[in-house]
């Protein structure tokens, strides 16, 4: 295993919501977008972070590089804590660390020129000469697969891959370790899906990145991740080697999750699938949050909130049924392997 | 005879100096109780395809320049305003791909049903209502005398959209267009959606027509499979022939560049290029500046749909794909 170079410690992100209906009963509408999320990363290592909208993936992929402010918890960066960075030293982080959006166009700023968006990328970290601005963003253009007549181009006239690209240079632009990537292809039609995945996967390969891939299209993350990340209303529900997560979940929602994707084989009929939608995160069940869902929903579900994440199989797993399991000991498991 | 039958239909949008047409020559034919599926990228013309039906486009902007689509004998492209009014909700009903702009958002859900079922059928308000509580539970939405009640906002993506079909069934609908209607969705609502749809085919011999760009969509809910690029279709068939053996490159780049099909470590098939202009079409083959299999011909004919044993396709090279096959020329 390589160095690490990200650590997440019990981290919360809470947005304050404070309704006049809350106010008169005294309690509090607060959202709880992450709940206690720990994670480690290493150099060059890809996670993906699955889950349907509202679970906190984005969240968590933005408090990450700070754009939003963790409520309690811990992020290490190459040996950094970044609670309590001040401007310049943030800055410094952000070098090292970079983010790709979802919508192409909105994350572009529709008045620049392609050259424009990318010179102030160099502008702002001054860490190259002026008169090395324009090779740097030739090379750079090149490295994303863009032609370079598209330099005076301003995004509304572009196509939703080619702006994708460019803010991928953009990203890339400063050499980063680590780039999260939120919902990066997920606007993008499907034959240029495959070819923008195709480069985040060879330019990761080659630069060594580590990266956090965000999306709610598992086919994708099963694609392109090494390990993946589930997550239900704010917490991680299992972590695993990908092909682990995909062929043997084991978590009831990780199933029921990996049993929805529509396939392409000609199978052909629809999953039972799971019932009911997630609750709102401003009011988490009691208990492990996804009892109400579960179909293995047992008395202590609706009680104790499940316990921290504990190893079944090559992944771990919070959930009361591999709780049990574990307490009876794990030469069981051993001994079925033999 | 079919319920629907659409011959040649062409449409064209205004341009600043001329008329761009977005769908071009489009012939497919529908059954009671069957599901068809259009695919293809934004800007292919699936969606201006489904709201011609019922002529629900921008009058301004856009016209039907050519071509037919009969409904039960009629002709909506013809029919007076007054008819096709009539036509549409309680005949052909439609759904969005987002049901928070499509739903008024100070009318409750009940009203909204009701409106429907009072314009179409002259039923009273008490009557009315007794239906939309019906159509409620007909498309699963928990405690629906509560949800009567609620406003759009009150309910999730997933309720909207079970409410939006609840309202295209109120006046029980043979055909239900159904424009991207799982696309906003998380993967396991979007199941549930789907299978409520299979459900009301199957209860009450609906039609649909499904557009969507998620092949895996189309795996799961279609019977048959028109795949449209740059206006036209350019392949059709029974969704097990077209999945299993395509016979056009571009739904074949589509097949394989899924990333579940990837193999190995070659990273994922690509089509090169992108989608053309549609105010600037190639010569001969639309696709032919992205297609492996290219040749001379490919830029100079415009190739019309072949049937290949009931499979349509509009390549001129689809040997290639499917060297086995023979053309079925004989007849």
């Amino acid at each position: 295993m390589s160095r690490e170079l990200l650590r997440i410690e019990d981290l919360h992100v809470h947005f304050r919501r404070r309704t006049l209906k809350d106010l008169m009963a005294g309690t509090h509408g607060d959202v709880r977008a992450v709940n206690g999320v720990s994670l480690e990363l290493a150099q060059g290592e890809t996670l993906g972070l699955v889950g349907e909208s509202g679970c906190g993936k984005s969240t968590l992929g933005r408090a990450i590089l700070r754009l939003a402010e963790p409520t309690a918890g811990r992020i290490v960066f190459d040996g950094d804590n970044l609670a309590g960075m001040d401007a310049h030293r943030l800055l410094q982080f952000r070098r090292r660390a970079q983010m790709i959006f979802q919508d192409p166009f909105a994350s572009l700023n529709p008045r620049l020129t392609v050259r424009e968006t990318l010179a102030e990328v160099y502008r702002v970290h001054a860490i190259c000469e002026p008169s090395q601005i324009e090779p740097q963003i030739v090379r750079l253009l090149d490295t994303v697969g863009l032609s370079g007549d598209l330099l005076d181009r301003r995004p509304a006239s572009l196509s939703g891959g080619q702006c994708q690209r460019v803010g991928i240079a953009r990203a890339l632009a400063l050499s980063p370790k680590l780039l999260v990537a939120d919902e990066a292809v997920s606007a993008l039609d499907t034959s240029i899906q495959a070819q923008i995945l195709n480069l985040i996967g060879e330019l990761q390969r080659e630069l060594q990145l580590a990266m956090i891939f965000i999306s709610h299209d598992l086919g994708v993350v099963r694609y392109l991740c090494r390990r993946t990340a589930v997550m239900y209303l704010g917490r991680i529900v299992e972590l695993g080697p990908t092909e682990q997560v995909f062929s043997a979940p084991k978590h009831p929602y990780t199933q029921a999750l990996v049993a929805a994707i529509p396939r392409v084989d000609l199978a052909g009929s629809l999953p039972e699938g799971l019932p009911g939608e997630p609750p709102s995160p401003t009011r988490i069940p009691a208990g492990c949050a996804f009892h109400p869902r579960c179909t293995h929903a047992m008395a202590c579900c609706r009680q104790d909130p499940p316990p921290s994440m504990r190893q079944a199989g090559s992944s771990q797993v919070a959930c009361h049924l591999y709780a049990a399991e574990a307490a009876q000991g794990d030469h069981a498991g051993v001994g079925g392997e033999r | 005879m079919p319920l629907l039958v659409v011959d040649n239909l062409s449409v064209a949008f205004r341009q600043r100096s001329s008329d761009v047409e977005v769908v071009r020559g489009v012939s497919f034919s529908l059954e009671a109780g069957r599901i068809l599926g259009i695919v293809g990228e934004s800007g292919s013309g699936k969606t201006v395809t489904c709201r011609a039906l019922l002529r629900l486009l921008p009058g301004n902007r856009a016209r039907i320049t050519n071509g037919s689509v009969v409904f039960e004998g009629r002709d909506l492209v013809t029919l007076g305003e007054r008819d096709m009014r009539r036509v549409r909700g309680r005949e052909i009903a439609m759904i969005f791909q987002n049901p928070s702009s499509h739903l008024d958002p100070v009318m409750t859900i009940g009203r909204q049903i009701a409106e429907a079922v009072v314009y179409h059928e002259g039923a009273s308000t008490r009557q009315a209502r007794l239906r939309a509580l019906e159509l409620l539970r007909q498309v699963g939405i928990p405690d629906p005398e509560r949800q009567l009640d609620a406003y759009p906002h009150q309910l999730s993506g997933g309720m909207r959209q079970r409410a939006m079909i609840a309202i295209a069934l109120s006046c029980r609908p043979k055909l239900l267009v159904a424009d991207e209607p799982t696309t906003a969705l998380d993967v396991t609502v979007q199941a549930q959606i789907l299978r409520l749809l299979l459900r009301l085919r199957d209860e009450t011999g609906l039609a649909i027509v499904v557009v969507t760009h998620d092949i895996g969509v189309v795996a799961q809910t279609c019977d048959e499979v028109a795949v449209m690029y740059a206006g036209r279709i350019v392949e059709q068939g029974r969704k097990t022939a077209l999945l299993s053996q395509p016979l056009h490159p571009y739904t074949d780049g589509i097949l394989r560049s899924q990333p579940e099909s990837a193999s190995g470590t070659g990273g994922l098939y690509t089509i090169p290029g992108q989608p053309p202009s549609l105010a600037a079409l190639p010569r001969g083959c639309a696709f032919h500046p992205r297609c492996r299999y290219a040749a001379d011909i490919c830029r100079q004919e415009v190739p019309a749909l072949e049937d290949v044993h009931g499979h349509l396709t509009a390549c001129l090279r689809w040997e290639k794909l499917a060297p086995g096959l023979v053309a079925d020329t004989a007849r």
